[in-house]
């Protein structure tokens, strides 16, 4: 198993390939590519988001698992990179990880309500990492 | 037009389509603002310096131009911070002391929270009671049921004149004349119609009327009530302070006349001063042929717009309307606003300060494109193939 840095690492090597444009592209790519195979409630709901977002976040056998989606490509692209970058942490790993920083450095840009949204669901993974 | 805006000339790839939001600012405007703080920056109203006294000119001078402008007296215009403050003062000091409880305060279903909320904290107060025009199904005002309200008895009717979120403007002159035939006073949110229109208050025929600076090419922190003086002076202030005072004892106070007895403590001087610019920029620009060049830049949009398959318009747009709000099947209207803005267009995405009346229509969340005195083709050109890209991109 990889450690939430190797993840986070390769994802952003393949991101130093690409300029602001293409970044903002390869996003949109990602959230469409995400593939959704649990459904959701209400219940799951992560609020202040601008769009809809559903986060779930639990543990098994001391790992972190999530599973999520939004209604938004964008979101959704975001919500992708969460799940790629901290399913299969350990709990310690996935507490300590700064996910903002890790956008800013990778030039990732969010608007500010983006971010808000954004904030809801690291507070969802921290409350249950 | 673009040549006199600083904010086109430092971003010359800008495609602004977010008037009704809050508009660009003319280098007239900026510069009175840096005037004042250059050259003259003392307090106004209790000077007994040269600069003070040379604020206090250009104080009340913008007082004066406004003045003329809307064809009211100078002591008709009070100082509030935007649209919103000065629709609460008229909640809190005009309505507030002739409502009882159970009366009716007469809105439509098509306002603007800042048009609403100031009315429901009036009614938490008081007991009021709120009564709304209905929207009908095409998202547009019923004039039919708000008549059949105001006719049920209302002690007051606060309406706005242009929906910030549907573009429609409403029939104000018929509204006020039947309001004053039944002796209703009325208020007039001119947020969105003081940018294209230029309002004679006395022939409108409105007991008030507030607009804020920053959508008409003024500064921000600085809005206009602009009330009927009879009126003004039956309003006791709910802020206290400096300034509004005529004369005071530890036992109690007496106030100052409208509009200073509304305007407590140290106002926003240079925006007063920049918004004194603003109205000067308006009279020479909003001409006849702007009116119909804003119109033929409308046709435009439109026109963009409606070569999108699947485009569904909040309420009923047209081209003497100056924005229009709109959801497309399968494509997320936060999507779509973050990638016009990737191509340097800027428009408005979410539920606009409505949230009743995006219910209403049955969306979450729309995007609104707005226009104003610099809009050109080149910036429809811009927004026409940016939105054909972002679609075919986003579904
Ligand atoms: C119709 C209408 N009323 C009131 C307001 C509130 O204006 P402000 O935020 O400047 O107080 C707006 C602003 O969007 C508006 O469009």
């Amino acid at each position: 198993m990889s450690t939430i840095h190797e993840r986070a690492n390769s994802i952003a090597e393949e991101l130093s390939f690409l300029d602001r444009d293409e970044r903002f592209e390869w996003i949109i790519d990602t959230g469409k590519a995400l593939a959704v195979e649990d459904s959701f409630t209400d219940e799951d709901l992560v609020k202040g988001c601008q769009s809809k977002v559903w986060l779930k976040v639990w543990q098994e056998a001391d790992m972190l698992r999530l599973s999520g989606t939004s209604d938004a490509l964008l979101v959704k692209g975001i919500v992708s990179l969460l799940l790629e970058i901290y399913n299969g942490s350990t709990t310690s790993d996935a507490r300590a990880f700064d996910f903002i920083k890790w956008l800013n450095d990778n030039q990732i840009s969010l608007s500010m309500q983006r971010m808000q949204g954004l904030e809801g669901m690291l507070r969802r993974i921290q409350s249950k990492a | 037009m673009k040549q006199d805006f600083p904010l086109f000339t430092h971003n010359p790839d800008l495609v602004y389509l977010d008037y009704a939001n809050t508009a660009p600012k003319p280098q007239t405007v900026i510069q009175a603002v840096c005037d004042y703080y250059t050259h003259y920056s003392g307090n106004v109203h209790r000077a007994n310096h040269d600069i003070g006294s040379r604020a206090d000119h250009a104080y009340e001078t913008a007082r004066h131009r406004i003045a003329t402008y809307f064809g009211v007296q100078q002591n008709e215009v009070v100082f509030q911070k935007n649209t919103t403050e000065a629709l609460n003062l008229v909640a809190q000091s005009f309505v507030g002391k002739l409502i009882e409880p159970g009366d009716k305060i007469l809105l439509t279903g098509l306002e603007h929270h800042a048009n609403l909320v100031s009315w429901q904290l009036l009614a938490a107060r008081t007991g009021a009671e709120l009564v709304f025009s209905q929207v009908d199904e095409d998202g547009c005002f019923d004039e039919q049921h708000w008549l059949k309200l105001l006719i049920s008895g209302v002690r007051f009717a606060a309406f706005t004149a242009v929906s910030n979120v549907t573009g429609e403007r409403f029939p104000i002159e018929q509204m006020l004349a039947a309001a004053r035939g039944l002796g209703v006073p009325t208020l007039i949110d001119g947020a969105q119609l003081t940018p294209h229109e230029r309002v004679d208050f006395d022939k409108l025929g409105a007991d008030f009327l507030v607009f804020s600076g920053h959508k008409i090419y003024g500064p921000t922190g600085i809005g206009v009530l602009i009330g009927r003086y009879e009126l003004l002076d039956q309003m006791t202030p709910w802020i206290g302070g400096g300034d509004m005072i005529d004369t005071v004892h530890l036992s109690g106070s007496t106030f100052q006349e409208p509009p200073l007895r509304f305007e407590a403590g140290t106002p926003p001087i240079a925006s007063v001063i920049g918004l004194g610019a603003a109205i000067d920029y308006l009279e020479q620009h909003l001409t006849p042929e702007q009116h119909e060049l804003e119109s033929t830049m409308m046709q435009g949009v439109l026109d963009a717009l409606n070569s999108i398959e699947g485009i569904h318009f909040l309420g009923d747009p047209d081209r003497d309307a100056r924005l229009a709000s709109f959801v497309i099947e399968g494509v997320h209207s936060a999507d779509l606003g973050a990638y016009l803005n990737e191509k340097n267009v800027a428009v408005r995405v979410g539920k606009m300060c409505a949230h009743p009346l995006l219910e209403r229509c049955g969306v979450d969340s729309a995007v609104r494109a707005s226009i104003g005195l610099c809009t050109d083709q080149s910036d429809i050109d811009q927004l026409a193939t940016a939105i054909t890209k972002a679609v075919q991109r986003l579904r």
